[in-house]
Parts: C-alpha cells; structure tokens; sequence
C-alpha cells in the first residue's frame, strides 16, 4: 500500500493471482485423479492377462507348460513399444516355464500373496508389474505356478497426462479470459473517471465550482465529495481574501482622497517655489496611491469567488472598445498623444464576456499604452477578425517590452527594469487576469518597423466558459 | 453661494470646507446622516456634496428622505465604491451627479459650478465656451459679442461638440443631429461641415480635435 499502483493493475493482481493459484492447486488434484483411475485400469487389464495365462498352465508328464492363446502371444510378443508385455512363470519350485528369465523379482510378498502388484526397472526403463500366484491343479496340492506379468509404465504414463491436459487446458483458457475481461471491464469503469479528469484540467485556475458527480461509479462519488468539499471551502477562503483586499481598497480611497485635497489647496497657497515643488510630487504620490487602490479593487473583482460569478452575457467588442477609447481620449490629449481607434473587420460576430471586465481589461492596456508613450506619441487601438479569434490590440509608439521581459510583464507588481517606475505593476496582470478568466490568450510584439509594442488579446468567437 | 458638505472623514472635510470657502462659498457641514437631513430639512443650499458612506444614516438614505421632501437641491455624491451598480443606485435615487473617490479638486469645484449652473438657468439655452457663446434657441454665436456667420449645419455641429466638451462626439452623432434638421448626411459631409466651421470659428479660443476612428472632441478651454 506504501507504493502508489494503478486501479487497474491492483485489481487484476489481486483478482488473478488467487485464480492462478487456484488453477495450478487444481491441475495438481487433476494430475492424481487421472493417474489414479489410469493405474486402476491399467493394472486390471495386467490382473486378467496374468489370470489367463495361469488358466493355461497345463501338467504333461510331470512336466509343467503353458499354452498360450495367439491373441496373448501377439500382445506379449508383437505389441508396439510401450504397450508390450513382458511375462515370466516360474513353476512352484522356483524353475522357469516360459517368459522372460531377467524380469525383475517381484517383492518377498508375492511368496505368500495371491496377487502382488508392484513397481521396478526393466533394460532401464521403469515397469509395472502383477504377480499371481496360480494353483496348477487345485486340491491337489501340488503347489503353485507364479506368473509375473509387466509393462513400461510410459503408456499408461502418456494416456494419465492426456488426460489431465483435457482437464487442465479449458481450466486455464477460462482463467486467461477472467484475467482479460477484468482488465477491460476495469478500463471501461474506469473511461467515467477518465472524463472527470478531463473535466478538472480543462477548467481555469479560478472555476472552482463542484465537479459533477452524478454520472461517476458510485464507489468515486465519496471521493468526489470530498474534493468538492474542497473546493468549496477554497472558494470560501478566496472569496474572503478577494472581500478583504476589495474592503481594504474601499477604506484607503477617503483618506487618499483626503490627502489629494488638502494637498491641492495647499498647492494653491504656496508662496515660494520649493515648497509648490514639494506639494506637486505630494498630489502625484496620492494620485498613484489612488490608482492603485482602483487597479486593487478591480484585480479582486478580476478574480471572482463565491459571491461574484463571471456573468457572461453578448458583447459588441467594436462597441465597448470605442466607448472605452473615447473614454481615455481627454487623457491622451493632455499629453498631446494621438489616440485612434481603427475597426479593421465589418460585423464582427458578438463575443461571451463580462463586459465589465472587459472595459476593465481595455481600459488597463490604454493605461498602460499612455503611461509609456512619450508626449506627442500614437496609440492605435484596433478590434479585427484574426482567423476563428476576434483580436483586440492596442499599439503604442513607447519604448517597447523587450522579448526576455514578455513573460514577466505580466506579474503582480512588476515592472520593466529602467522604466520610470510610475505605474504600479497590475494593469497588465489584470489584463492577464481578466483574459485568462474568458478563455482568451494575450501576446506581446515590437510595434511596426519595431518602434513601441503591440499587444493584442485573442478572444474565442464562440466562447463557451 | 451655499454648499453643504456631509462628509465623516475629518481631514477630507476640512480641506473642502477649505476649498470652497477660498472660493467664496457659505460652507455648511455634517459629520453624520442624521445632522445631514436636520440641516437640509431646515435651511436652503444651492448645492449639496453627500458622501455616501456617512455614519447613523448612509447617504443613500439621506438623498431619498431629501427628494420624498421634495427638495430639488442638486446632489453630488461622492462614494468611495465604484461598482455600476453603486452609480446606477445613487442616479436613479435622483442625485444628479457622482464622483468616485479619490478624485481632483478642480475637478470637483467644476461639476459643483456646473450644477449650481444648471439649478439657476433652469436649463438656460445659451452654451458658454471661453469667449463663444452660442444661443441654442435664438441659433446664433458670437465671439466677444461679435456675431459669426455660421450655416444652420455648423450651428447644429458645433451645439453637439459644445454640449458635450471634452469628450469625443462620433460622425453618427453629429450625423444624427443634422438629420434632425430635415437631411440625410453622409460621413464626408461632416467632415466638410467641421473644417468649415474650424475656418469660421478660428478667433475664438477654441481648438476642435480630430479623433482618429472615433470622431471630433472639442477641447475644454484651458481655464473653466
């Protein structure tokens, strides 16, 4: 049990190896039936030669002869290897009558016993054989002849093994075909656990709603319990942690705001030049703490929990990409930036958004276009047909994302080393969020001719989440 | 001018009361709902700041016994929540307007000019833009007083990008608003109507911007 084994092997093993020994126990009790009724026959057929051959001693003059019928001479004499009989009679006073002088004697028993059966070596190979003792004439009291009859044990041998082939061979066909069909019956039970697998991995890192459990073997279902009681309580757990940073959010914006407006009055009564100097890169801390706390509070709601499903619902990405673009427009202008949009693809299908995360997703690339373009700069925002996917790009004419920094850029509160370190590291995690929760996937390249970055998120045109 | 500011936040409070008062305001405030609806059931202000997270009665509540009172004293809140929701809630409640926390000063003091504004022309049909006026119902605009020559067409493009300075205003827009005049124009002929009226109005202080893809933004003049 220490050792972590595949279902289907552990059931195979525990089911086939007591089957495998069951069946080698049987072939051993076959092995001592078949050769117990084969001795039985064999050494009856052995009993009534010899009891014949005793019929036909016969007595002339005194002399003692056996007349031997010509079937049982064409037994004793031209029976094939292996089923010939050898034979010997030895009158009463131990001379032979006829056979074979160099059979084996038969054990001291057969002096005294009737019949004798036992086994010996006959040119090397091993022999049954019977004794009997036959009365020449009985009531006369002339004693008896002894008549030793044997074979090669090799053909009763043969005819005890193929018998126990006939038992032993459908035995183990049946084994072989319980072992085989365990191992597909166990397969095919266990296709149902299979589909959950592909269930769980399909699922984005945030769906933590329960596995199904209805249609699994009712022996997983305790199992899958358990993992959606799991699930549950890290739901839970994340739902608190996101309502915690969502709160705190909340709580730092009056005192930011505060901060923000006694600063900016304060501007306002500034007499000498260094202290206004002063309270400017005051107003720009509070404005940064602030924008902050909004990408905190939108990060939290990027990632939903218990209390916040994603409701997915049509949405006209050209539509809510020109709002959010003309939203950011003001802004640009500040700084001169030229900010356009450009709807490159006519009736572009509707996608299955939030469409509030997906104004947060666009607003959080314009920020990020804006904070690192220079003064005077371009930034194209552009929604088109790219194959099966519906691209959302937006292209600034900045420094660029250098190609080692693409992966990171993506991280909680990273920031390209030697920017200027004013933004504060989430937009692009919330993008990254953000399209990762609809199933979309995001790229980073050199803008044209390589000045600036292009990034683009690629959504599915039939997004099913 | 008198303001009242609810808000709880001490520090926040004090510096409004501040601001406004540097602008020539009478500055009322409350610390808490209840003190919030005592003074507003009492006295007339032209404006009132309502944060709504206030202790004792939140400002939601305080906005609704205000408009069941039937006072028609514009309301800006202010929330530290900006969830659409939240926005929709406090809008359809009837406050006129909604500002997430934390914001610009200048900013708030516009919107608070702005809704003083509005509450005293009673919607008044005259649009102010540095030294452009424009009167929607007489369908004239001057520059310092002198009248310009303008078709009925530029009127009605330059009405929308004043009516909405500061933000882009789409060709279907500017469209849509001709279209009300009795024609059907296309997108080329906007663009035609705002180059001439850039040409006609260039001795006013005012900068019409080209959005690419988007449309037409008039800039907000440099001092409000």
């Amino acid at each position: 049990m220490t050792k972590a084994r595949n279902l289907r092997t552990r059931l195979l093993l525990w089911v086939s190896s007591p089957l495998i020994a069951l069946w080698i126990a049987s072939s051993w009790i076959d092995h001592d039936i078949a050769t117990g009724f084969v001795n039985l026959t064999y050494d009856r057929a052995l009993l009534d030669t010899a009891l014949d051959l005793g019929r036909n001693v016969r007595e002339v003059n005194n002399k003692l002869s056996i007349d031997l019928p010509t079937t049982v001479i064409d037994m004793l004499v031209s029976g094939e290897e292996g089923q010939r009989l050898f034979y010997r009679a030895n009158s009463p006073s131990g001379d032979l009558i006829a056979g074979d002088s160099d059979l084996p004697k038969p054990p001291k028993s057969a002096q005294t016993e009737r019949i004798t059966y036992y086994n010996s070596t006959y040119h090397g190979a091993p022999i049954r054989a019977v004794a009997v003792r036959s009365p020449v004439q009985p009531g006369t009291g002339k004693g008896s002849v002894l008549i030793e009859i044997a074979e090669h044990t090799e053909g009763r041998n043969s005819y005890a093994q193929q018998i126990m082939l006939r038992m032993i061979i459908p035995q183990g066909i049946l084994v072989i075909l319980a072992i085989l069909s365990i191992w597909f019956g166990v397969g095919l039970a266990l296709q149902r656990l299979q589909v959950i697998q592909n269930d769980i991995e399909q699922r984005s890192h945030i769906d933590l709603s329960p596995i199904e459990r209805d249609s699994v073997p009712s022996e997983i279902q305790p199992l899958i319990d358990a993992m959606n009681g799991l699930l549950s309580r890290l739901n839970a757990a994340l739902s608190l942690q996101h309502q915690f940073i969502a709160d705190a959010a909340h709580q730092l914006r009056t005192p930011v705001a505060a901060i923000k407006a006694q600063t900016e009055l304060a501007q306002r009564q500034a007499q000498s030049p260094e202290v206004l100097a002063t309270l400017n890169y005051l107003v720009n801390a509070a404005d940064h703490a602030g924008h902050l706390v909004n990408q905190l509070l939108t990060m939290a709601r990027a990632q939903p929990g218990a209390n916040r499903h994603i409701q997915l619902e049509s949405v006209d990405l050209v539509q809510v990409t020109r709002n959010v673009t003309e939203d950011w427009v003001p802004q640009a202008i500040q700084r001169n930036i030229d900010l356009g949009f450009d709807q490159l693809s006519e009736n572009l299908p509707l996608i299955m958004a939030d469409p509030d995360l997906i104004r947060e997703l666009l607003s959080n690339l314009i920020d990020n276009a804006v904070h690192y373009t220079p003064d005077n700069g371009r930034i194209t925002v552009r929604v088109y047909q790219s194959l099966n996917e519906i691209a959302l790009e937006v292209e600034d004419s900045g420094p660029g994302i250098p190609e080692q920094e693409r992966l990171q850029v993506f991280q909680r509160f990273y920031r390209v080393p030697g920017t200027n370190s004013n933004g504060c590291g989430l937009g692009l995690a919330i993008v990254h969020e953000i399209a990762s929760s609809h199933h979309a996937r995001v790229s980073i390249d050199d803008g044209p001719q390589g000045i600036g970055a292009t990034l683009r998120v690629y959504f599915k045109q039939t997004t099913s989440i | 001018m008198r303001i009242l500011i609810a808000e709880d936040y001490p520090i926040l409070a004090n510096g409004l009361i501040k601001a406004f008062k540097a602008a020539d305001y009478a500055v009322d405030h409350a610390g808490t709902g209840i003190e919030a609806d005592n003074l507003i059931a009492s006295e007339r202000f032209d404006v009132i700041i309502l944060d709504i997270g206030l202790p004792e009665i939140d400002g939601y509540e305080v906005l609704k016994r205000l408009r069941r009172r039937g006072c028609k004293t514009p309301v800006l809140l202010l929330t530290a929540h900006d969830a659409v929701q939240d926005r929709v809630k406090g809008l359809d409640l009837g406050a006129d307007d909604y500002l997430t926390k934390p914001y610009d000063l200048p900013e708030l003091e516009a919107r608070v000019r702005a809704l003083i504004r509005r509450g005293h022309s009673g919607g008044s049909a005259e649009l102010t833009h540095g030294n452009l006026v424009l009167d929607m119902a007489g369908r004239r605009a001057t520059v310092n007083q002198a009248p310009l020559e303008l078709s009925a067409r530029e009127i009605g493009v330059l009405e929308i990008l004043m009516l909405r300075a500061g933000r882009v205003v789409s060709k279907e827009q500017i469209a849509e608003q001709i279209y009300s005049l009795g024609e059907e124009v296309g997108a080329n002929a906007i663009e035609v109507y705002v180059h001439r009226l850039r040409k006609k109005i260039e001795t006013a202080a005012l900068t019409i911007r080209t959005i690419r893809g988007l449309g037409y933004l008039l800039e907000k003049p440099k001092h409000d």
